[in-house]
């Protein structure tokens, strides 16, 4: 373990920002912190950098407590590379300087080696002499990403790094940067609000909420399998359908009758909300079941049709873009669910 | 609330240094307070008898009349530079800043020597109507009440002009337009939607000016014009009345502590009157013809003249006649004093505002604020004021030290600190400090706090942090507030005049007992030179009003 945060208590203002919250991160894993703006994930991160004081709990970074148990480590001592979604690179100093900046216990023959290589990592190495000022988003990012990764951190952290680009270079980078981690055997704690990025770059996803860590798990899991109703909303659109646990242990909505988990805790008699994904509506001539349109989305490959079930049922619907209908139009769905998620009332 | 439990350990070093700092500082202005809140019976009966009332009465028509003057000129000239279009204009702008190059005892000795019964003006008038004595004719005596108020208001309304102007140019233009629209014309709009808006600008700037007339101390004494500041130092230095001066002082506190809250006032309101937002807008502008073109022309041109033009010509003319006798081995050494503890004083005021404003930035508390808050309200305090406060704990410090001494080893320390430069330096430091402390704070609120998170993780501690990151953005910043500093302390006169070591004089010192004696011929070499190095920090904000100008418009 690279890193562990124990049951971590942060204030922020007069505010508990940080709520217990814990996890660990293996050496060479990426991980991404996923929640709404406002739900401490960027405190946790502070924490780690040693920015901010946990109230309770521990930080332990390679073994070594930095955080907690009233001992300290700063900063300066942790090891921790960082980069913020301004990328905060030094104005007064070229590329090449800023990279250098992490370097200065070592000779000046050997900052400029270490410097070179990873702005050719990065694939910078024309930009040395270039100022902050002169650079795109883009290149900024690489030479922050440069400067952070030139001292061989023990741990990378990113809050929100890809948040000022825009969001073809977005997508390109977080899928090379996660490339490069890969290879680097880098350890990384990102910070994002955007659960595309999360999903692109991280092995584990912690989902945020109000302070509290909510589901901790592989992005597939916390997509499919979310263990709560804020994730399931947070993570991913989606409808809901009303439903009641049968005797045969099904649950039976107002629609069809699905299979629930073998380790589901949901009793008989149970009243619960089945999550229903866009992806999860097909469309099926057959079927009995007849949705009406409420509302159509077009985004170019697909479409999401809001649907109206019955009058208290609304569901997405994520159609190919050939299947073309007017709002007001009537149409027959069925269920394709391979994941049945319930939530109890 | 939640407590950091490691903060201490985090910030050690800068928090404690900063608050014992910020406590240092605010020795001087809690001093003060302490002597005000003394009862202290027979002196202060035997002053109100006597001066003090007077010493008010005076101060408050002083003070009354300049503020009003300088609110007038200030708030018409600001308006018509912003608002309107007119010949002249691109250079009015910047112009009209230049009268706070000179300080008011010097515009004094300017509009003394031109004007009295010896004067150039008198003498020719006598030659044309040949008149023989001064019982043949009248003519206004310049040495008066009215002549300080004058000289103080075209001195000092550069302040109200600046706020102003800043407020006329960031008002919304929409607002402007949506006014006239409504079927408001020029004057109507200036009176119900500008004037309301640019109020808590002018309020500061007014409150500034206001200060600037409580410290003022050579033209009220050249003038003989009973005001606190000249009744202080006439009892404190003339009579040795020390508790009679403190009483003084204290009394004047309330004035300035007046003044703060004003300006505290205007301040709040400004931000919430003027916004970001509205920073580029083009603002609707009367195209002003003929008459009204030439009425704006005039009610520019003239304080200018009068403030800038006319005084330092005749300080040049007279600089050149007695230039045989001022340029000399003395003066030069005077000149050298001067600048050397000028210099001396604005580096280390800017070496502590960089201390306390990085302090600041790395710790957030409330105690600290409140206690650097305290330490800066140095520049409201009329410098004689704040020369008391220093020589008062000072002395007593000095006493008990040489005590001390005296009974252990039997060796006398003398005067320490109340004797020496420490004391005159520290004045400047206090008086000076909020200056030099806005400009590193603005400088550094620019540079995103990442920044400094992001050294931290590259194994830069807080010292490495400011030196390797903030000081090289500071540069700019740091270098106006150094000139403005090193400005005002070679102008300094009041808190100067108080606490100079035994024989040391600076160049406002030189003038001021030059001009004590009657002889401004020898004065005028020193008053240009003062005007000269007054210059630069004014030509710097004039740049800085060009740039903005460029972008507001």
């Amino acid at each position: 373990m690279v890193l562990k945060v124990k049951n971590i208590q942060c204030s922020h203002g007069d505010e508990l920002a940080v709520r217990g919250v814990s996890f660990s991160v293996e050496r060479g894993q990426t991980v991404c912190l996923v929640g709404p703006s406002g739900c401490g994930k960027t405190t946790i991160l502070k924490t780690i950098a040693g920015f901010h004081d946990p109230l309770v709990g521990d930080v332990i970074i390679n073994n070594e407590l930095v955080s907690g148990r009233g001992g300290y480590v700063p900063t300066q001592e942790r090891k921790v590379g960082m980069v913020f979604q301004d990328h905060a690179l030094f104005p007064h100093l070229t590329v090449m300087d800023n990279v250098r900046a992490g370097l200065w216990r070592k000779s000046k023959i050997e900052q400029k080696k270490i410097a070179s290589d990873y702005l050719e990592i990065m694939g910078i190495e024309a930009l040395v002499n270039r100022y902050p000022h002169q650079l795109s988003g883009g290149q900024q990012q690489r030479v922050a990403l440069a400067r952070a990764l030139a001292p061989r951190p023990l741990i990378l952290l990113m809050d929100e790094p890809f948040s000022s680009l825009d969001l073809d270079l977005r997508l390109h980078m977080s899928q090379e940067i996660s490339e490069l981690l890969k290879i680097h055997d880098i350890t990384c704690v990102m910070v994002t609000h955007d659960q595309q990025d999360a999903f692109v770059m991280g092995e584990k996803i912690g989902v945020i909420a109000k302070g509290q860590l909510l589901q901790w798990d592989t992005p597939y899991d916390v997509y499919h399998k979310p263990a709560t109703r804020t994730v399931a909303t947070f993570i991913g659109d989606g409808g809901f359908l009303n439903g009641k646990v049968n005797e045969n242990g099904k649950i039976e909505t107002d629609f069809v009758e699905l299979h629930t988990h073998t380790d589901s805790p949901l009793r008989v008699g149970d009243d619960v909300d089945v999550l229903v994904r866009p992806e999860d509506v097909v469309l099926d001539d057959k079927s009995l079941l007849s949705a009406k349109i409420v509302k159509r989305t077009y985004k170019g490959a697909e479409i999401i049709y809001t649907l109206s079930l019955n009058s208290t049922t609304e569901l997405l619907a994520s159609l190919s873009s050939h299947s073309y209908f007017s709002v007001g139009e009537e149409i027959r769905i069925g269920f394709q669910l391979d994941h049945v998620v319930a939530f109890k009332k | 609330m939640f407590s950091s439990r490691l903060s201490l350990n985090r910030f050690g070093f800068w928090v404690t240094g900063g608050f014992a700092l910020a406590m240092i500082l605010s020795v001087p202005v809690v001093s003060i307070m302490f002597v005000a809140a003394q009862p202290s019976g027979d002196v202060w009966d035997h002053l109100i008898d006597t001066a003090l009332l007077k010493y008010i009465h005076t101060t408050v028509l002083l003070a009354g009349a300049v503020g009003l003057l300088s609110l007038l000129l200030g708030t018409t000239t600001a308006w018509l530079v912003t608002m309107c279009k007119f010949p002249g204009l691109k250079y009015f702008d910047w112009l009209l800043v230049l009268p706070l190059a000179i300080p008011s005892y010097v515009t004094a000795y300017a509009y003394t020597d031109l004007l009295e019964y010896s004067g150039p003006l008198q003498t020719f008038l006598r030659e044309i109507f040949s008149w023989e004595s001064p019982a043949d004719y009248w003519f206004p005596e310049i040495r008066s009440l009215g002549g300080a108020i004058l000289v103080m208001a075209f001195v000092l309304y550069p302040y109200v002009y600046l706020l102003a102007r800043t407020a006329f140019l960031e008002q919304s233009a929409n607002v402007l337009e949506v006014s006239r629209v409504l079927g408001r014309g020029p004057w109507g709009s200036f009176f119900k939607t500008s004037l309301p808006t640019a109020r808590p600008a002018i309020a500061i700037g007014t409150s500034l000016v206001l200060m600037e007339t409580l410290n003022d101390y050579g033209t009220v004494d050249f003038f003989s014009v009973p005001t606190m500041t000249y009744g202080l130092i006439d009892v404190w230095l003339g009579m040795n009345n020390v508790a009679g001066g403190a009483q003084i002082a204290a009394s004047l506190l309330v004035f300035v502590l007046l003044l703060i809250i004003l300006e505290k006032l205007g301040r709040r309101r400004q931000r919430v009157y003027q916004k970001e937002s509205s920073r580029f807008a083009v603002l609707p502008t009367y195209d002003l013809k003929g008459f009204s073109a030439f009425l704006a022309f005039c009610s520019c041109a003239l304080p200018i003249l009068i403030g800038f033009v006319f005084p330092v010509i005749i300080l040049a003319r007279l600089a050149t006649i007695y230039f045989e006798t001022s340029w000399n081995k003395g003066f030069q050494e005077l000149v050298l004093n001067s600048f050397f503890l000028s210099f001396l004083a604005a580096v280390i005021t800017l070496m502590i505002a960089i201390f306390l404003g990085y302090c600041r930035r790395i710790n957030k508390s409330r105690m600290l604020g409140a206690a650097i808050k305290i330490a800066s309200l140095g520049y409201a305090m009329p410098g004689a004021v704040l020369a008391i406060g220093i020589l008062i704990p000072f002395a007593a410090f000095d006493n008990y030290l040489d005590g001390i001494f005296r009974n252990w080893i039997g060796i006398s320390t003398g005067l320490i600190f109340s004797g020496t430069l420490f004391a005159l330096i520290f004045a400047y430091v206090v008086r000076f400090l909020t200056i030099a402390l806005g400009q590193i704070e603005s400088s550094l609120e620019k540079v995103s706090p990442s920044m400094d998170m992001v050294s931290k993780t590259l194994g830069y501690s807080n010292r490495g942090t400011l030196w390797y990151h903030h000081m090289p953005l500071l540069k700019g910043g740091v270098f106006v507030a150094l000139i403005i500093v090193f400005v005002d302390c070679m102008k300094e006169l009041p808190a100067t005049l108080i606490l100079r070591p035994f024989n040391f004089d600076t160049l406002a010192i030189h003038v001021y007992q030059y001009a004590s004696d009657e002889m401004l011929g020898e004065a005028a070499l020193g008053c240009l030179f003062i005007v000269l190095v007054g210059l630069m920090p004014v030509l710097l904000l004039s740049s800085m009003l060009k740039k903005s100008r460029s972008v507001g418009r």
